[in-house]
């Protein structure tokens, strides 16, 4: 623990470092590149106006403060938050191989997204983040209801129902999309909103993702001991003290809540939330005072440089970040599951 | 810590296990369980653990009812050894120690200098202190079994139940843990597959059998000739120890099986 324990300031500086690092290279990529010190001068500037006198123009700013900033810093606290639900997640079932799709609950985020976008004039007016919101706590009930039996739940039967809720979803949502093929119905819309976006981020999208982004990492943290417990097993995290229901049920809410402000800003992202989760454990081990930190600044740094690539790659148009993700992550997690393989036998 | 179990009834999806089970571990007795598989060893473990509530009975610790404690509550005074489906956590030796500290811990989980020395001493006590800095599951299967005594013991229990402790150790290894946990000092309550290592290091054996205990007692009581071959099925000469004068078992497989 020792070593791991050094291990993890040192790569939690580290990503820490790259992440700021990653904001600013961000912010100064796109369809008009700035210079870098002009982006490091802005926002100096916003976070402490006495510190510097403005240099820039206008629109300089502009493209930093009103249209990069906040998009580079929604895939910051997205990011962050699919990699942390993702780590829990694991930990609460045993399993590595969770993460919130697992679940079903980004194909209740979709369902409901779509259901606004596609259906009748009437639903237009309901926020398709609201929605999304909605969908992915009410599917977590439904997979949390179907899991129970006499009073509990097994991570086997939990991640089967999230399975089986989430094809059965993901059916409807398919069925809404066809049903929306006809130009002006919203399919188009629906399509990208699937795919996962980060465009069109706003300062006033960020206040409620950042606060509980924080609120729940922060929780989760103090429970890290606990995730270390439940990751252990069953009987032994039982034989140690904890009330195997009722701590499932507050780790499962607080996850949910987590998941679902994330998909409601940014639509499906998949593969953060199961690819970083490993990543970190082979850096500093399973102990999740240290998993927890890391993942969530891997996994902002992650997504960060993933919508780069999204919004310059095929520019001027843009490849939802969603796609990016998979093109990225699964590649990178197939080649890290082999090396890893290879290091144990 | 004195361990009294009255009259346990345990039933699983409407199917009885356990009927009417007794048990009194006194404090600092070493309590052996044995039985042939399915008689319902690990499921009296269990309930006493506080993972399967019993359907009727009492268990009891000292004067505190353990099914009215709080989990919290049961675990400052019990910790248990168990075997548990390995998942692919990578934890470390150390890291799978400082989890025995989790009943302990303050409010926000945060451990003190004082939980860390608390560690180092349990490693120091089952001579695992040299493999804290490695995975655990990478351990051999008597290391492993040392590590989780350890974490026992760092839980400062009054009351050590282990299930089967001996699963997958070579006989070194087998009588080094018996040992080390007689030396303890705790209240021990343990399942044992082999006769002749209860016989050797348990005070006191309960003899279980499809759900009931048959026997109990000292072991020069409870494995008699008769016992053996009516629960275990197989015909046995008794012999005493040269050394301790413990009963020691010398089998045949029975009779009526081989003709």
């Amino acid at each position: 623990m020792q070593q791991y324990h050094q291990r993890f300031w040192a790569l939690w500086g580290i990503s820490v470092a790259i992440l700021v690092i990653s904001i600013i290279v961000a912010v100064a990529i796109g369809a008009v590149p700035l210079p870098l010190p002009t982006v490091i001068d802005i926002i100096s500037h916003e976070l402490w106006p006495s510190l510097i006198t403005p240099h820039w123009s206008m629109a300089d700013w502009q493209i930093v403060v009103q249209f990069r900033l906040p998009r580079v810093l929604l895939a910051t606290v997205v990011g962050a938050a699919l990699a942390v639900s993702g780590t829990a997640l694991q930990a609460m079932v045993r399993n590595p191989l969770a993460d919130p799709y697992v679940f079903g609950i980004s194909s209740g985020a979709s369902v409901a997204a779509v259901a606004v976008l596609t259906l009748s004039t009437s639903m237009r007016g309901i926020p398709v983040s609201f929605a999304a919101f909605v969908g992915a706590l009410t599917t977590m009930v439904l997979v949390y209801g179907f899991a129970q039996r006499h009073g509990h739940v097994t991570p086997l039967r939990l991640i089967l129902a999230g399975v089986a809720v989430g094809y059965l979803l993901s059916a409807v949502t398919s069925y809404l999309v066809l049903r929306a093929s006809t130009p002006g119905m919203g399919a188009t819309a629906a399509l990208s909103w699937l795919a996962g976006s980060l465009g069109g981020a706003k300062w006033e999208h960020l206040g409620i993702p950042t606060m509980v982004l924080l609120g729940t990492t922060g929780y989760l943290w103090i429970n890290a001991p606990v995730l270390n417990a439940l990751a252990t097993g069953e009987e032994t995290a039982i034989s140690l003290g904890i009330d195997l229901e009722r701590v499932r049920i507050r780790l499962f809410v607080t996850t949910s809540l987590l998941v679902g402000t994330a998909v409601a800003v940014s639509g499906a992202i998949g593969f953060v939330g199961l690819l970083i989760p490993h990543m970190v454990r082979m850096g500093v081990g399973a102990d999740h005072r240290y998993v927890l930190p890391l993942t969530a600044t891997v996994g902002a740094c992650f997504l960060v440089s993933v919508d780069v690539i999204g919004r310059t790659i095929i520019a001027p148009q843009e490849l939802p970040v969603g796609l990016v993700t998979a093109a990225c992550g699964a590649p990178f997690f197939l080649w890290m599951m082999r090396m890893q393989q290879g290091g144990q036998s | 810590m004195k361990l009294n179990v009255q009259h346990v009834t345990v039933d699983i999806h409407g199917k009885r296990i356990l009927t009417d089970i007794s048990l009194v571990a006194t404090p600092g007795q070493c309590v052996g369980i044995i039985g042939p598989n399915g008689s319902g060893k690990s499921t009296l473990l269990r309930s006493i653990y506080r993972a399967l509530p019993p359907t009727t009975g009492d268990i009891v610790l000292d004067e505190q009812q353990v099914w009215q404690m709080s989990a919290h509550q049961s675990a400052l005074y019990t910790a248990v050894v168990i075997q548990e489906t390995p998942s692919d956590m990578a934890f470390t030796v150390q890291e799978v120690v400082t989890l025995g500290r989790l009943p302990h811990l303050g409010r926000f989980g945060q451990s003190t200098s004082h939980d860390h020395h608390i560690i180092g001493d349990a490693m120091d006590r089952v001579d695992v202190r040299h493999l804290s800095q490695r995975l655990y599951h990478t351990l051999s299967g008597g290391e492993k079994q040392r590590v989780l005594v350890a974490r026992a013991l760092a839980q400062h229990p009054q009351l050590l139940i282990l299930d089967e402790p001996t699963n997958h150790l070579d006989i070194q290894h087998q009588l080094e843990l018996l040992t080390l946990i007689r030396t303890l000092g705790i209240t021990t309550l343990t399942t044992l597959h082999d006769l002749n290592l209860a016989a050797q290091y348990c005070d006191t054996l309960y003899l279980v059998y499809q759900g009931t205990i048959v026997a109990a007692g000292p072991p020069s009581a409870v494995l008699s000739v008769t016992n053996i071959r009516q629960y275990f099925q197989v015909d046995v000469d008794i012999h005493p120890h040269p050394h301790t004068g413990r009963p020691q078992l010398f089998f045949s497989p029975h009779s009526e099986h081989i003709s």
